[in-house]
């Protein structure tokens, strides 16, 4: 009998180890399902179709083409770059599931970064996913993920990187290797998240994409929120005009959106390499999210949907912060809008520019039609 | 036992949030813009100084003084010192006007001799200079070239300053302190006026001001100086 003790507590200790590792597959398993999109006029492509390195990969991502057929020009809009930056991700989904394109074409990729959503960050006390009931009383569930591409998926960092970007990732910089917006224009035999960037690299110039879109977030702390960054360099130097039209249609609404200049030494980010580098002109645009910056409290659905955090309220009011909080927040579904009408109106003054090259769609109404609607009217029930 | 073994749980997972723990404090947009960062301290809490505002959503525009439309005559050349955005704000708010003139962000003191009238829109920005290739000695040199020649030439200047509050920086009030002592007339964001800096240099100077709430109130300005 004593011969065989070893093995029961060996067998205890494999017990032990399933009792962790069996939830933890679960819920590992749980963040690859991919949320469905509700059908309208679109087709998918993927975005290996751009990047043959990334077929049969995490990374690969769908990219929904909306085609008015009517000639113009052609728009890329894409969220999910950093798949915590959830506003970004919903308002490519609301585009998707809504817009009826009446003048050129329009390229929407909801889940840029589709490995960075497969995991998320334990330790800043993010969530996994989130719910948004609609008003069918269907509920639809989103994953929040991480800024970086799934390690599982890409490793390890290296301790020193020189891309195709400029970008020299050293020092505390190094698991940016991991971060889409810095490894562009990427690299068709580089790693993982360079091959995402050389798809989007390959698409702006292969479907001769006049303007972009990159959505994103960021953590109130940050200066540039409400915020376009525009690279100038398009058209000869006219981007900026094309913005600033933009940026008085939104204030005209009663809405914030600066236009900024790309900062020349942004290497490796969208606005900086894919303007400097295509035809296209390439805007980035920020809304904070509450969720997202150090001081956020307890972490739930009410925090990610309505975008209320007391912790910031008290930092603006002890001066600690630019960007003015008060108790009212900064739901996700005013974010949503915000992204969805400067899109409207930077294709609006693009077409303005460039008549030959027109880009317009319907379908998802004014800023205030869609706040009022809410996220749960806004996104449309999975049959 | 049961203590050893919380204790070194505990230090696990002081060990595993001192490697992991770090918060980004990279933003999306790339660096920061430090002329945007030392200005922000201006009045990051947005309450101080407290100043009386004149304009507010209601009263969106105010006019001190009388302006002379008739003195800003064509050829017109709108010009940034500083390469902010705010230029080009005033090209798209002529361009919806049907304003006929030239936007030339970057021109060069020697290219400026035929221009009857000069919108010099003033407003430092690292991220613009950079984009522009200019440093700031440069610019404050081609500022003073620039105003050199309107001297000689006669031309008309108008001071706009429509940055706002954030575009009160050092450099930005060396430029501004450039231009105002030709300008004819001033156009001013309010917020930008928090120290009174602007509606003084009018009293004291006896300049025409029109003191604006927000950018898209170039718009109205502008067709208000510029239609038949």
């Amino acid at each position: 009998m004593k011969k065989f003790a070893y093995l029961w507590k060996n067998a205890l200790v494999l017990l032990a180890v399933l009792v962790f590792a069996i939830p933890a597959s679960v819920d590992f398993l749980a963040m690859q399902k991919r949320e469905p999109v509700a059908k309208n006029d679109y087709e998918v492509r993927m975005l290996s179709e751009y990047c043959e390195g990334l077929k049969d990969t995490p990374a690969d991502t769908e990219i929904y083409v909306l085609d008015s057929g009517v000639p113009g020009g052609t728009f890329l809009i894409f969220g999910g770059t950093h798949p915590n930056e959830t506003a970004g991700m919903l308002a490519a989904v609301s585009l998707v599931e809504n817009m009826k394109p009446t003048a050129g074409r329009f390229f929407i990729i909801p889940w840029l970064n589709k490995s960075g959503f497969t995991h998320t960050s334990p330790l800043d006390g993010m969530q996994d996913f989130f719910d948004i009931t609609l008003d069918d009383g269907s509920v639809r569930t989103f994953r929040v993920g991480n800024r970086l591409t799934n390690p599982v998926h890409q490793w390890p960092d290296r301790t020193y990187y020189e891309g195709t970007s400029g970008r020299k990732l050293v020092g505390t910089e190094t698991a940016e290797i991991r971060n889409v917006n810095r490894m562009y224009y990427g690299d068709p035999d580089g790693v993982l998240t360079e091959k995402v960037c050389w798809g989007v690299y390959q698409l702006i110039l292969k479907e001769n994409v006049n303007l972009t879109m990159d959505m994103h977030e960021g953590s109130p702390e940050f200066l540039y929120l409400d915020c376009t960054m525009v690279n100038e360099k398009a058209d000869n130097n006219t981007a900026m005009s094309i913005a600033q039209g933009m940026s008085l249609d939104m204030e005209f609404d009663d809405l914030t959106m600066r236009a900024e200049f790309s900062g020349m030494k942004s290497y490796g980010l969208s606005h900086r390499s894919l303007g400097d580098n295509t035809q296209s002109m390439m805007t980035l645009m920020e809304t904070y999210n509450p969720s997202m910056g150090p001081l956020h409290g307890k972490m739930d659905d009410d925090l990610i949907i309505n975008g209320n955090e007391p912790n910031y309220v008290e930092a603006y009011q002890r001066g600690l912060n630019y960007f003015k909080i008060d108790d009212s927040g900064y739901p996700l579904i005013n974010r949503v809008a915000r992204h969805i009408t400067c899109i409207f109106y930077l294709a609006k003054n693009y077409t303005d520019a460039h008549p030959d090259r027109a880009m317009a769609f319907e379908g998802l109404g004014s800023y205030e039609e869609m706040v009022q609607k809410g996220l749960g009217g806004l996104l449309k029930p999975i049959k | 036992m049961k203590k050893i073994f919380a204790l070194v749980l505990a230090a696990l997972m002081l060990l595993a949030l001192a490697a992991c723990g770090r918060q980004d404090t990279t933003s999306p947009t790339g660096q920061a813009d430090p002329n945007a960062a030392t200005q922000a301290t201006l009045d990051p809490s947005g309450t101080a100084p407290a100043f009386d505002m004149q304009t507010s959503e209601d009263k969106r525009i105010v006019n001190i003084g009388t302006v002379d439309k008739t003195l800003y005559a064509a050829p017109i050349l709108v010009t940034s010192f500083g390469q902010s955005t705010d230029a080009s704000t005033i090209d798209t708010a002529l361009k919806r006007v049907g304003g006929t003139y030239s936007y030339l962000p970057q021109v060069a003191a020697d290219a400026v001799g035929s221009y009857k009238t000069m919108i010099i829109c003033v407003g430092a920005s690292t991220k613009g200079l950079g984009q522009a290739g200019i440093d700031e000695k440069d610019e404050v040199a081609r500022a003073e070239a620039i105003m050199a020649k309107a001297k000689e030439t006669g031309a008309q200047v108008i001071f706009v300053h429509i940055g706002g509050e954030t575009r009160r920086g050092a450099l930005s009030d060396q430029l501004a302190d450039l231009v105002l002592p030709q300008c004819s007339y001033m156009i001013v964001k309010e917020d930008a006026n928090w120290d009174y800096k602007f509606t003084k240099y009018a009293e004291e100077h006896s300049l025409p001001l029109t003191l604006i709430f927000g950018q898209k109130d170039t718009v109205q300005v502008m067709s208000d100086l510029f239609s038949k």
